[in-house]
């Protein structure tokens, strides 16, 4: 028979999995003639099952942004000399044909500019020979970027991205390039995405908005496959580049963007609805509302149906964040209260009303419908007795909804 | 889309790759802020350390030993800076309530109301232990670590990682009687 200690030590081992078939049988064995043992195991057991029930907390939205943003990585690894690789560019090497040489004479310009600042190039607009047309760079030591120019320069993307005319055309835009002088990075990564690129390139307004901000950069360089999504929707892409405005407060929000980004599926949501996409990046109000309220957004991001709606009326944005975040949970109920102007606003002057409401999709619809019904209700939730009764009501969703339907119907007779 | 295990994105990040660094920060952020949560038993404090112990790993990435496991190593620095705080506020004496409890996710308020019961009577309980005493069961049943894994990241011996769960197990049980309600 074993000892006491020994036999709590293979109860734990058990439970936690790692004991051995030879050891779990041998408890079996010893519980089975021993009830004060098997006592002990289902008290051990019931244990481990509340410690299972605890659940897993979210972190707060802002910790990946902070941290990426103040994090000092390693200084990258320093390649061959930026002089020798463009020198090779600029000269042609053994088999560059003339084409070549003369869209290098682009990427050199990108890269001249990246390394000396934006003085020394002026680049002709058009899809002409630009071979000749720089300014002699003047030797000098490299200070920052060179060793990463050094890497771009060798990757194949490069050779593709000298002979995209988005490319091109973006090369003749000095701050256009200056944008890419902030960061090296994403250079790389537009360069492997010449749809992103191309996209980018057809607004120089959105994309300077959006150079503007290079830690929106680090998430597109973090999603580059996502991001290749959302531009692979020239509709929705096209919508938001042709607003700088709204372009630029999105840029300006990267956890917001990181949250569209991370939800590709997000994206045919918006493809279906550009028409209304658009005239929601015209609300420059709603714009600040998503802004100021990331965890919305990466909510609203993550259910195409009540995307949808939302896109169509872009009004509703304007309701409290608190309320938003009810919405983007239930796309049903929203789906039916979008579509009432008045009822949003009575709903923003009561947020917490609508917190109520909306843990309960068909008292929700049954308001959504009725404007007089979320007065009353509106009026109820301010009498001293609401707080109580509002409780209950949550605790009981059906009844909630007959309340809610039954005063909906009272109150349209 | 498969991800790339961590020693690849932790050798992306020695040569500066912000976006490999970004993806370790949203792989671990979750992980380390739940460990912190259930050692420090506030939210913000959490929230701080998580910050902290990511921003450190990107300045330290030279010192971690590729020989051991990635998550070993950031775990043993989160679960250090934690008890480190613990020490220098001279909240190292169990006491506290512990009823900070933010972000529970989900839609079904009964549920939720279920669920945070028990998880706050839990984290009570776990206020009311010695800092080691949460660490190892933190370890064990909220970050799901072997005992081998928790010898590595509390470095101590394995047969002692045993013998410190299975007390607090049966501190933990107590506690727990202690809070039932009558």
């Amino acid at each position: 028979m074993l000892e006491n200690e020994s036999l709590n030590d293979l109860m734990h081992a058990v439970l936690d999995g790692e004991a051995s078939a030879a050891q779990a049988r041998t408890l079996e064995r010893a519980l089975a003639s021993d009830p004060a043992a098997r006592e002990r195991f289902e008290d051990l057991k019931r244990l481990f099952q509340a410690l299972e029930q605890v659940p897993e907390l979210a972190p707060p939205a802002h910790i990946v942004h902070t941290v990426t943003a103040r994090a000092v990585l390693p200084r990258p690894f320093r390649g061959p000399g930026w002089g020798e690789q463009l020198r090779e560019l600029l000269t042609g090497g053994t088999d560059m044909n003339r084409n070549r040489f003369a869209l290098a004479g682009v990427a050199a310009a990108a890269v001249a500019v990246i390394i000396g600042g934006y003085a020394v190039l002026e680049p002709p607009a058009g899809n002409q020979n630009l071979s000749g047309t720089m300014a002699p760079v003047q030797p000098r030591e490299a200070k920052q970027g060179d060793q990463t120019i050094a890497q771009i320069l060798q990757i194949e993307a490069v050779d593709r991205l000298i002979r995209d005319p988005s490319f091109q055309k973006l090369a003749a835009n000095p701050q256009a390039m200056q944008g890419f002088a902030a960061n090296v990075q994403v250079f790389t990564v537009l360069a492997q995405h010449p749809q992103v690129f191309a996209a980018m390139t057809q607004n120089a307004q959105a994309f300077l908005a959006f150079q503007g901000n290079p830690q929106v950069f680090q998430v597109v360089a973090a999603h580059p496959e996502e991001f290749q999504v959302l531009a692979a929707s020239p509709e929705v892409f096209q919508a938001v580049a042709t607003q700088p405005a709204a372009f630029a407060q999105y840029s300006a929000n990267p956890a917001a963007f990181a949250s569209a980004a991370a939800k590709p599926e997000s994206v045919p949501a918006m493809q279906g609805a550009a028409q209304a996409f658009q005239a929601f990046a015209t609300n420059q109000a709603a714009m600040q509302a998503l802004q100021q309220s990331p965890q919305v957004f990466q909510r609203i991001a993550t259910n195409a149906g009540a995307f949808q709606v939302f896109a169509v009326n872009p009004q509703s944005v304007q309701a409290s964040a608190q309320a938003l975040k009810v919405m983007a949970a239930n796309a049903s109920a929203f789906r039916a209260l979008a579509g009432n102007a008045q009822a949003m606003q009575a709903i923003r002057a009561s947020p917490q009303v609508f917190a109520a409401l909306a843990a309960n999709a068909r008292a929700y619809q049954a308001l959504a419908g009725n404007l007089q019904a979320l007065q009353a209700v509106q009026a109820f939730a301010d009498s001293p007795q609401a707080a109580p009764a509002m409780q209950t009501m949550q605790a009981s969703p059906q009844g909630f909804a007959s309340a809610v339907q039954a005063l909906a119907a009272q109150d349209s007779k | 889309m498969v991800k790339d295990p961590d020693e690849v994105l932790v050798e992306r990040c020695r040569q500066g790759d912000r976006a490999a660094f970004t993806a370790l920060v949203e792989r671990y952020q979750r992980p380390m802020y739940n460990a912190a949560f259930r050692i420090l038993g506030n939210g913000d404090d959490a929230a701080d350390v998580t910050q902290l112990v990511l921003l450190r790993i990107a300045e330290r990435l030279d010192d971690y030993d590729t020989r051991y496991k990635f998550f070993s190593w950031i775990y043993r620095i989160a679960v250090n800076e934690s008890l480190n705080l613990l020490r220098r506020e001279g909240r190292e004496e169990p006491l506290g309530d512990g009823d900070d409890h933010p972000g529970l996710e989900s839609a079904d308020p009964e549920w939720q109301a279920d669920r945070a019961e028990v998880s706050q009577r839990i984290q009570k309980a776990l206020m009311r232990m010695k800092p080691n005493d949460r660490a190892v069961i933190t370890l064990r049943h909220f970050s799901e670590c072997s005992y081998e894994e928790i010898g590595r990241i509390l470095e101590i011996e394995v047969k002692t990682v045993k013998s410190r769960l299975f007390e607090a197990r049966q501190r933990l049980a107590d506690l727990l009687e202690d809070l039932r309600p009558a």
